[in-house]
């Protein structure tokens, strides 16, 4: 019996240490051979979701995609001799007419000097309106006579920066209150989610009919009419980012984590802010990105429909405009088909790309 | 400063770039190649091969089946030998992460492919396979009739066909050929007339291995029609309520009408088990069956596994992490750690006279309902993480026994007695030879 | 609020429980399974039904019993995790129960709780550093420019290195996790820890890592343990006291020595003769229950237990057995230990009840023909109203024999 006990307690010595406050634990560790699970690198978790992201390659050529369109939009313009408005016009200095003119000289309110023109007799500069392709137009000119490329490009840059307001704005607006709602749950939840469902049911492109005749007699018909429609549609839109966050959290909300929190004492925001939150940030990364597809589907059927920005102003939905006459439609495609195809290339790469991301951030595709 | 090596320190654990990209072009590789090897057309002689003991029902040698994973490969079964004796039950016991269930899964060619794959070694299986004839069809036995002038003839029903002749289940019967298979060499196609009629398999989690949209009933028959042949509708019903009578469900006509959520845990485990026998299959391979269960239904369903083997008088591979149910159901034990066997022998060999040094610390480290010890022995350190393992033997850094010998290359098994083997350098000695690699009789 | 308690407090310590450290009276936790219209609960869940104990400082309580009896339920209802449908808790002679959750959450840091699963309870977003010391921040446990130094200690008692304050989660194995978890724990420095299931998920070999810490650490740290497990092995190995629950009741209580050597209750036995004993030596003649656990729902008339039960009696079927102090200290629930005169009362009891249900319900019954009779005579009126023409008695005469066919049909 004795014997017995003497050999348990030399083996118990090792264990025993481990449990007991060590002071040496780098020492600790040689001790409890903790080298062989330490030996191994993981990979860590933002390249996992970049490894899965990458291995999906229509996301990939989605991404590619993206990453051109925004070069073609914002990089472009610096490239191309030609102005999104103006025509063809390169000497600015000079009138666009052919004539006598007289030139004045003038000393505006803030004290520089201008010249202004004062046509006499003569006939405008003969503008190469509604020109086929050509080398100086690669696409051609429309009928103000601007060169189409170039105004694609200044579209572009309206196009995609009126995306991400908006989706921002959205998901802002819907974090917020879908948070609220799946936190707090009972009547608070009750009154948000009600709102959701009754603006989820307000038909959306009549409403914009509505405030555009609106805006018509306020007087708002230059570019920031756009603005005001797009901030309708953010008020409109945030309902989506709201139930997915208000889902997430009550799923959230019950998992052990949450009740540990709780347990401890913790405060309501740092629940929120620290806990929930965070953990709903892929989900909202997906949505954020297939978001932006449909905004920008938005945008172009008010400037189809030719409620949201002025003809004169580029963007992509104003230059599809021109679709909507015959004329334009069946003899000079090359004056929308441009835009219809970066619109189309822009939502599908946008999808694409929301896809991979969801694929990449799920945890169930683990391996 | 101090920042900066700690993130040093945080990259250091990491896998850079540049090591994934290796990783992941390394992992396509072999994936591509060991698909092609399953996709190809083989001929039947390419897998079959002789049993080193005819005994056995199943043979596991030198197996190999490792997973390509973004971190690397990882080696779940590194090199297995074991056999399941007909008749009898065999334990496989280990913690999690040990391999344990990845063995039993080669066995059922279920290892989630892509990444997971069968690299080598053989899996040999004692068949029943249909005899084919030129044209690759089975061969059936028809039904005859003897005159009265002692002619067989073959009988013909109105359409002038012959009539096939009906086996115990029911089903037609076809001439059948006994051979020795080796599951890791054959392609999926052949192994799908195996899984299910030959090796059935119980699951861990009752609650999700049956299809909730389903009868209980819709489940057994679907299983039934697909592995008798040419078996009736009403056959196929009467042989379903057969086994649920037989797997002890009090109420066997009700409950084939039922879905699965109508029953609870225990119910579930126990269709699982009627839905494994419907065939007669010769082995049962039982993952963890009762450890989403409760004690009380525990003991249940152990005893109706063992009262089942008893009937159908098959073996049963049983895989658990629990010693007790092992110690009450099991014939022979197999204990595994990281991928590889370290011990094996009879119930009696591991539980009254364990030789490992992990062995024997798993048994003093779960405490008993009868004994009482002041503190708990308990193995240092945790379960090593299987990628990159080591040369020398995987339960050093653990092992407190450990010698200068364990830094050597990994110990190959030695023979204590004739049941019991154990890989570890400790018993070198003891036994004077040691012998190389020897399945268990 | 907390000062004015402070007399109170320490006139009830001095009254009665000089040191239990918690006092639980009649806990019942009822979740509503289906309402009416107006959010009232029809049925309700009993998922902790009227559950007493008393557990003093330093000993460790152990709960058993199977899943869905209740045991986790218990144990977050006491940390109020859970609101509470009735009873009274008294921390520290002080009811807790009472308490507005702003009040609550200053005593939260004295009662902590371990969870069953080591991946779900751990925030995958926070590094380990923050998840220990988060908490014990925000209480004022330790001073912002200590906060690290306190972090590291904790870990070291944890057995946690200290590179690991900058990981995530999700790089750790179930048995760091649950370390971590403990940690978590213990930086609030709490007087009384829930255990919920704590090793279940753990393997074998570092189960007894975690339960050798557990134990060091109610030696060094002076704490007292709820230890909650369907693991009687374990229970065993680390409680002082154990209770038996069934189907949301405690039906066996008593030091650890009462319990296992001296079993009372049936349910208790079965259970214990159901663990599988690692000795292939040993032949079970073991007592299989039949069937499963009832729906806690519907749970049996009578003894719940009496459905499974191979004692079970006439009784057991009409009668809840009383909860009793069968010897010191050791309380069981059963009929088995009723006394002759403790039977007929109960069963004497027990047919009054009957009576009263009968009756009510008959009233109910008799509500409903009231209220079905009179529909029908609205019924024939209008009726006969639209058969004016034709027979107008002859209208009558059917609304009473349908109110008389009525009559007859419910009774």
């Amino acid at each position: 019996m004795e014997d017995k006990k003497d050999i348990k307690s030399t083996e118990e010595t090792s264990p025993a240490e481990n449990n007991q406050p060590v002071v040496n634990s780098e020492a600790a560790d040689d001790l409890h051979g903790e080298n062989l699970t330490e030996r191994v690198k993981v990979l860590s978790p933002g390249r996992t979701v970049l490894k899965r992201f990458f291995r999906s390659k229509l996301s990939v050529a989605g991404l590619a995609v993206l990453l051109a369109l925004f070069i073609f939009s914002f990089i472009g313009p610096l490239c191309s001799p030609w102005r999104a408005n103006n025509g063809t016009v390169k000497d600015y200095s000079k009138p666009t007419v052919n004539g006598t003119c007289l030139v004045l000289e003038y000393i505006g309110p803030d004290g520089q000097t201008y010249e202004a023109f004062e046509v006499i007799d003569g006939v405008p500069l003969p503008y190469s309106t509604l020109d086929g392709p050509s080398w100086s137009h690669w696409l051609g000119t429309d009928n103000e006579g601007n060169d189409i490329l170039t105004r694609l490009m200044y579209g572009g840059q309206i196009s995609l920066t009126v995306g991400f307001v908006v989706v921002l704005l959205e998901t802002l607006l819907g974090v917020l209150l879908g948070g609220l709602a799946g936190y707090f749950g009972k009547w608070v939840d009750q009154l948000i989610m009600r709102i959701v469902d009754i603006l989820s049911c307000i038909p959306s492109l009549p409403i914009m009919l509505i405030f555009y005749a609106v805006f018509q007699s306020l007087g708002i018909i230059d570019i920031s009419r756009l603005y005001y429609m797009m901030i309708v549609i953010t008020l409109l839109g945030w309902t989506g980012t709201a139930r997915l966050v208000r889902g997430q959290i009550l799923s959230l909300r019950e998992q052990d984590f949450m009740l540990a929190a709780k347990a401890s004492g913790l405060s309501t925001a740092k629940k929120i802010f620290k806990h929930l939150l965070p953990n709903v940030i892929p989900q909202l990364i997906v949505s954020m990105t297939l978001g932006l597809g449909s905004v920008i589907l938005m945008e172009a059927t008010l400037g189809y429909l030719n409620i949201g920005a002025p003809i004169e102003t580029a963007t992509w939905g104003s230059m599809i405009n021109t679709a909507s006459n015959s004329v334009y439609r069946q003899y000079y495609p090359n004056m929308w088909l441009g835009s219809g195809v970066c619109i189309t290339s822009a939502i599908l790469a946008f999808n694409f790309v929301g896809d991979g991301l969801r694929d990449a951030f799920d945890p169930k595709m683990k391996r | 400063m101090a920042d900066k090596s700690k993130k040093e320190e945080i990259k250091k654990h990491y896998i850079s770039a540049s090591e994934s990209r290796k990783i992941a072009k390394e992992n396509s590789k072999a994936i591509n190649y060991y698909e092609k090897q399953k996709k190809r057309k083989v001929n039947v002689d390419e897998f079959t091969t002789q049993m080193k003991d005819d005994k056995n029902i199943v043979e596991f040698e030198d197996l190999h089946t490792y997973f390509f994973s973004d971190a690397g490969t990882v080696k779940a079964v590194n090199g297995v030998t074991f056999s399941v004796p007909a008749g009898s039950t065999v334990g496989v016991v280990g913690e999690s992460g040990c391999g344990k269930s990845v063995t039993s899964l080669s066995l059922m060619q279920l290892v989630q492919a892509p990444s997971g794959q069968i690299v080598s070694g053989s899996i040999r299986f004692k068949a029943d396979l249909f005899k084919r004839d030129g044209r690759g069809r089975k061969i059936p036995v028809y039904e005859k009739t003897t005159d009265a002038e002692g002619n067989e003839t073959v009988k013909l029903d109105e359409k002038g066909k012959p009539v096939i002749k009906k086996n115990a289940l029911g089903g037609n019967t076809y001439e059948m050929e006994s051979k020795v298979v080796d599951i890791a060499k054959m392609p999926t196609e052949a192994m799908r007339s195996i899984r299910g009629r030959e090796i059935a398999m119980i699951f861990q989690e009752p609650m999700t291995s049956l299809n909730p949209v389903f009868t209980i009933g819709n489940q057994l028959n679907e299983v039934g029609k697909l592995h008798i042949e040419g078996i009736s509708k009403e056959k196929v019903k009467e042989r379903s309520i057969e086994m649920l009578k037989l797997v002890g469900i009090a109420d066997p006509e009700s409950v084939y009408k039922k879905y699965p959520h109508e029953l609870s845990g225990g119910m579930r485990q126990r269709v699982m088990i009627a839905i494994a026998l419907l065939c007669n299959p010769k082995l049962i391979v039982a993952d963890e069956p009762t450890t989403a269960l409760d004690v009380t239904i525990q003991a249940q369903i152990l005893d109706l596994l063992r009262d089942i083997k008893t009937k159908i008088n098959g073996s049963i591979m049983l895989i658990t992490h629990d010693l007790g149910v092992v110690a009450e159901m099991a014939d022979y034990v197999v204990v595994m750690y990281a991928g590889k066997v370290i011990e094996m022998g009879t119930a009696e060999d591991i539980f009254d006279n364990p030789m490992h040094p992990y062995t024997i610390g798993l048994q003093k480290s779960k405490p008993t309902v009868d004994g009482e010890v002041d503190k708990l022995y308990c193995i240092p350190g945790y379960v090593p993480n299987p990628i990159n393992m080591p040369d020398y033997c995987y339960f050093r850094d653990r092992c407190e026994k450990c010698t200068e010998k364990c830094s050597g290359e990994y110990p190959a098994f030695i023979k204590v007695s004739d049941t019991h083997s154990v890989a570890c350098y400790l018993y070198e000695n003891k036994t004077g030879g040691k012998t190389k690699k020897n399945g268990r009789k | 609020m907390a000062e004015n308690n402070i007399p109170t407090v320490l006139e009830a310590a001095a009254d009665e429980q000089n040191t239990a450290l918690l006092k639980v009276e009649n806990l019942c936790k009822h979740f509503p399974v289906q309402t009416n219209f107006f959010g009232k609960p029809v049925k309700v869940l009993k998922a902790v039904d009227n559950v007493s104990f008393t557990l003093e400082k330093g000993k460790t309580l152990g709960i058993v019993g199977e899943s869905g009896c209740g045991k986790t339920t218990m144990g977050r209802t006491i940390l109020r995790l859970y609101d509470i449908t009735g009873g009274d808790i008294y921390f520290k002679g002080q009811n807790v129960s009472a308490l507005k959750e702003r009040e609550f959450n200053k005593l939260r840091p004295n009662m902590q709780m371990i969870f069953q699963d080591p991946y779900a309870s751990l925030s995958p977003r926070l590094t380990v550093g923050e998840i220990i010391g988060e908490a014990a921040l925000q209480h004022g446990i330790v001073e912002k420019s200590k906060y690290h130094d306190y972090i590291l200690q904790i870990m070291d008692m944890c057995g946690l290195q200290p590179h690991y304050f900058e990981r995530y989660p999700h790089e750790f194995s179930g048995g760091q996790r649950q370390r971590i978890c403990i940690a978590r724990a213990l930086a609030l420095k709490p007087e009384l820890v829930v255990c919920d299931e704590p090793v279940s998920a753990l393997d074998v070999s570092i189960q007894a890592q975690i339960i050798n810490m557990l134990i060091e650490l109610r030696k060094t740290l002076g704490l007292t343990y709820i230890f909650i497990s369907h693991d009687l092995s374990v229970v065993k190995h680390i409680s002082d006291s154990v209770g038996v629950m069934y189907l949301g009741s405690m039906v066996e209580y008593g030091t650890k020595e009462d319990i296992f050597n001296n079993t009372l209750h049936p349910y208790t036995r079965a259970l214990f003769s159901a663990v599988p004993v690692p000795n292939p030596h040993v032949k079970m003649n073991r007592i299989i229950l039949k069937g499963d656990i009832p729906s806690p729902v519907n749970p049996p008339r009578g003894c719940k237990f009496h459905t499974r039960c191979e004692n079970c009696m006439d009784i057991c079927s009409r009668v809840a057995p009383l909860y009793k102090e069968i010897e010191k200290g050791h309380f069981c629930a059963c009929h088995l230990y009723n006394t002759a005169e403790e039977t007929a009362a109960l069963l004497e009891q027990a047919e009054e009840d009957e009576k009263n249900r009968i009756e009510t319900e008959n009233s109910k019954k008799s509500f409903k023909t009231v209220c079905n009779s009179a529909i029908n005579k609205i019924k024939c009126k209008f009726a006969a109203k639209s058969n004016k023409t034709n027979k107008d008695d002859n209208g009558e005469k059917t609304a009473e024999n349908t109110v008389e066919e009525n009559n007859a049909a419910e009774e």
